[in-house]
């Protein structure tokens, strides 16, 4: 049967050779998805950059989606997302595709720079595709942190805050900028709308940019061939080279190139799709509510490490963590084309790049792995709420009790752990008395130091007595208690073979 | 058309000079033109943007209420409104501070924001301290720094008796660039 | 069945799985929707952040009185509960809870943690009869001191200080320091079943101590407050303390 045979066909085929004429759509599909790539670089390591993209589209849909309902305004922000969750059919659904479309992006993309950084990619004539990149990472993490604020809640609020106190730190023009943040001398509904802008205009529009811009030097400068180990990249010969292999032995991206993109981004849409479902949006969760002083202030994912770090530093390295590293940072990332422009390639040849990888992964992950668990923060209600285990309130006596009681009281279960429970930012207590002893403990309940408060002041000297007395008797069962050398008393009671014994009964 | 201009080129070569002077005229006044306008739409958009740190917006004086609110010896959390307030803050422009009515007509007042990293301090009463729930800064009753990473005591706001109403001197977030 | 069929079943079931299934694990739940702290209504939820911490609920230990002991709660009225649960006890470590003197809690979820604890004895309330008032004043010292010697000895020696690895000293002048003579009373009175102290009507089997008696062991008990009670101060030769000023809230 031929076309004749079928006017619909026959009508549709014109409709489409004039298209043709009048658009060039063949030679637009050869310069662009049917660009010839070298058959090597059709690997499963090849893949993240679609991935990355496909995470952008899918961010851009669902944020159009969301901007249908959502309302920019610090008075209503809050209800329109409680309303996305629990009114607006799917709203939650929607919510939660871009929140995990948002950290897959972030993930994907850090894969995507490892494997180009790892294979090499970026050398020469492909720096401007690094440098590309590499602002589009900043943009991505720019995105995440306004996107964050979106969701404005009291981790926004006081998210806000962060980034205010860390701007305050600039030295000069600290005040400045801290204002320009805000849009005021405070966080309100114009802090909530230049945030709002950023993310929905200003930086998904300069990703596009820069995204045309990157495809646009993946086509005019090729797809890195798949690096051999003791190739080397020379200036003069690379292209010619590349140019040949292409000539030679390449086949165009679609069809034949794209099937494990294809592959690739369908497994990621549905885990995208799949956490969504089952494990959901986040929050809103607290209120931006100054006036609840209950927030613990927890950024996403992305920002968790920098928390992390802050909280571990030294004290008075903020100004190191939070200018000289990203300073150091953007120097090693935007420069590394050019300090490492030619050579080999294949990573078993670049030991120091490996390196730097597991490095760096290991501190980004422990670091979020910290921040996760969060041992530095106080756990506020947990001289309340959280309970003592058997073994350490049993068969003590009514003084050790009465300690116990001030431990809760007095609120140092907020930071100290006793059995694993409450808080981490101090030491746990469950053995302290194999650790200190009483004269010692004394001290530090009263003078402080060493990161703890001085209670000298809020403590009476019973207070401090039953306290300590309680805290000595916190050690495992058939262990002795600490010993002071510079305690003539004890040393001589130990010396006489006499060991203090103080059997504890289990609960 | 394009091949017309292309072919017709050759016969006006000998004017190609005055022709080329009144093209570069042109390009001149062009230029000039909308760098004009340029700055003029330009100047007013930065402006725009800077708007917020053109207006002055200083720490002004209002009151927390009767002093009588405030218990002697104790610490309180009070509430205010943001003086730079507008309709849409909604709730962010309840602003907290606490309050320590020492003794009297004694006070002092603290900002919540940690001086760390500004997240919300938290009275407790029974251990005396001011706790801070991101990095664990603490503070004694005095605002003075206790333990902990912050780099300096409490951010303390100026304050007035006025007509037996506690006034103080708030409305911009504190910093280390602008400590109150 | 055509292929064409099984796309319809697919699309039309994957829109129905999203649309209509609300028992997706990902899709907030109501129960998860924030509310302000002061409009929790869940017993459990109030006394797991409030109380459980020095007050066992009958599953934790808690270094102070267990809340879940049908004879302390046959014991204490409930006014008094609620009474100290708003203002708290002067002196000791349980604060005062009332929004009214600035804790986190209102009255109604005051009232829901009394009625809540009082439920726990629903069922298994304890005996009522020859139960001692609550509150009294003090008794004769010496004939307390003879009442421990013969009911309470067993555990905490004939002269109060203690047995080792019984019961511990109860005339430690610090431990007297720190608790008031109502705590002591309530003690003796519903004792700490889930520390192994016996009540008053188990101290010795089958003989309840009389309510005189109890008030006459507690004048005994109060007696040895008196003179200084030894507490620890800064250790000497220790750098100079670094605290500040002291605060006047009391």
């Amino acid at each position: 049967m031929s076309a004749k045979d079928r006017p619909i066909v026959s009508s549709l085929v014109n409709v489409a050779m004039w298209l043709e004429r009048r658009l060039h759509l063949v030679k637009v599909w050869k310069a662009t998805a049917g660009h010839p790539i070298p058959k090597s670089s059709a690997s499963w390591f090849y893949v993240f950059g679609s991935m990355t993209l496909l995470c952008f589209t899918i961010q851009v849909l669902t944020g159009i989606l969301l901007a249908l309902v959502y309302i920019p305004s610090a008075n209503e922000a809050y209800r329109s997302l409680e309303y996305l969750n629990y009114q607006q059919e799917l709203g939650w659904f929607l919510r939660g595709v871009h929140y995990w479309g948002s950290n897959c992006m972030v993930v994907v993309m850090f894969f995507h720079m490892t494997q180009v950084f790892l294979w090499g990619a970026y050398k020469h004539p492909r720096e401007l595709t690094w440098i590309s990149g590499a602002v589009l990472l900043v943009l991505t993490l720019a995105l995440s942190f306004t996107g964050q604020v979106m969701r404005f809640d009291s981790d926004a609020y006081w998210g806000i805050g962060i980034g205010a106190a860390i701007s305050g730190r600039i030295p000069i023009i600290g005040a400045q900028v801290v204002n320009l943040l805000l849009g005021g001398p405070i966080i309100g509904s114009d802090t909530l709308s230049r945030f709002f802008a950023l993310h929905v205009f200003v930086l998904p529009g300069a990703v596009i940019a820069l995204v045309s811009l990157h495809l646009r030097l993946v086509l005019l400068k090729g797809i890195n061939e798949y690096p051999e180990p003791g190739v080397q990249v020379h200036k003069q010969t690379y292209w010619r080279d590349y140019e040949e292999t292409v000539h030679k032995d390449g086949m165009p991206f679609v069809p034949d190139g794209i099937g494990k993109d294809l592959v690739a981004n369908g497994l990621l849409l549905i885990v995208i799709v799949a956490l969504a479902v089952f494990v959901g949006p986040k929050g809103p969760e607290i209120p931006a509510d100054p006036a609840q002083v209950i927030s613990e202030a927890k950024p996403d994912y992305p920002f968790l490490w920098l928390l992390s770090a802050a909280a571990l530093l030294p004290n008075g390295s903020e100004i190191i963590l939070f200018f000289v590293f990203p300073l150091i940072a953007a120097i090693l990332l935007f420069g590394l084309p050019f300090y490492s422009n030619v050579g080999e390639k294949h990573y078993s040849r670049r030991p120091i790049s490996v390196l730097v990888v597991i490095l760096t992964y290991l501190t980004i992950g422990l670091l979020t792995y910290a921040g996760i668990t969060g041992p530095w923060s106080p756990r506020m209600e947990a001289w309340s709420g959280t309970p003592t285990k058997p073994e350490f309130i049993a068969g003590r006596s009514p003084v050790e009790l009465q300690g116990a009681l001030l431990l809760q009281g007095k609120q140092c279960r907020n930071c100290h752990a006793i059995g694993g429970e409450g808080g981490h930012r101090g030491p746990d207590l469950s053995a302290v008395g194999t650790r200190m002893d009483q004269p010692e403990l004394v001290r530090q309940v009263i003078q402080g130091g060493g990161n703890m408060p001085a209670y000298g002041n809020t403590l009476s000297p019973q207070e401090v007595s039953a306290l300590v007395s309680y805290l000595v008797s916190l050690r495992p069962q058939n262990t002795i208690p600490a010993l002071n050398p510079t305690n003539p008393e004890k040393t001589e009671r130990v010396s006489s073979g006499e060991l203090p014994k103080q059997a504890k009964v289990g609960g | 058309m394009a091949t017309n201009e292309s072919e017709s080129h050759p016969p006006v070569h000998p004017e190609k000079k005055s022709y080329s002077t009144r093209r570069d005229f042109l390009l001149q006044v062009g230029a000039v033109l909308n760098a004009i306008a340029g700055f003029m739409i330009g100047l007013p958009l930065v402006g725009f943007i800077l708007s917020s740190l053109i207006k002055s917006t200083p720490p002004v004086w209002f009151s927390l209420g009767p002093v009588s609110n405030f218990q002697e010896g104790a610490m309180r959390m009070a509430v205010y409104e943001n003086p730079y307030r507008r309709e849409a803050d909604g709730q962010t422009a309840r602003l907290t501070c606490w309050v320590h009515r020492i003794s009297g007509d004694q006070f002092k007042v603290f900002a919540a924001n940690c001086t760390h990293l500004g997240c919300p301090v938290r009275w407790f009463e029974e251990s005396q301290l001011f706790l801070c729930p991101c990095h664990g800064g603490a503070f004694y009753a005095d605002g003075e720094h206790a333990a902990g990473p912050p780099p300096r005591g409490l951010y303390v706001y100026e304050h007035k008796i006025v007509n037996g109403e506690l006034q103080v001197k708030a409305g911009v977030l504190p910093t280390l660039a602008f400590p109150v | 069945m055509q292929p064409r069929t099984l796309y319809w079943i697919l699309l039309f079931g994957g829109l129905a799985f999203l649309c209509g299934c609300d028992r997706l694990p990902g899709k907030p739940k109501e129960k998860d929707r924030w509310k302000p702290p002061t409009e929790i209504k869940d017993f459990a939820e109030l006394f797991n952040t409030n109380c459980r911490g020095c007050h066992s609920n009958g599953k934790t230990l808690g270094a102070s009185i267990s809340m879940n002991n049908p004879a302390y709660l046959a014991v204490i009225p409930k006014e008094v509960m609620q009474k100290t649960i708003e203002a708290g006890i002067a002196g000791t470590e349980m604060p005062a809870y009332s929004a009214k003197t600035g804790g986190p809690l209102t009255d109604e979820q005051i009232t829901i943690l009394v009625d809540g604890i009082y439920n726990w004895a629903k069922g298994r309330e304890a005996p009522t009869d020859n139960l001692p008032p609550y509150s009294a004043a003090l008794g004769d010292v010496n004939h307390g001191k003879a009442i421990f010697a013969q009911d309470c000895a067993n555990c905490h020696g004939s002269d109060g200080a203690g047995l080792k690895g019984k019961g511990g000293s109860v005339v430690d002048k610090v431990y007297l320091s720190l608790v008031s003579n109502q705590y002591l009373r309530t003690t003796v009175i519903v004792g700490r079943p889930e520390l192994g102290m016996p009540s008053f009507r188990d101290d010795v089997q089958g003989k309840p101590m009389t309510p005189e008696e109890i008030s006459d062991v507690l004048a005994w008990l109060a007696s040895h407050r008196e003179g200084p009670a030894p507490g620890q101060t800064a250790p000497k030769g220790g750098p100079a303390s670094k605290t500040q000023t002291s605060n006047p809230i009391e």
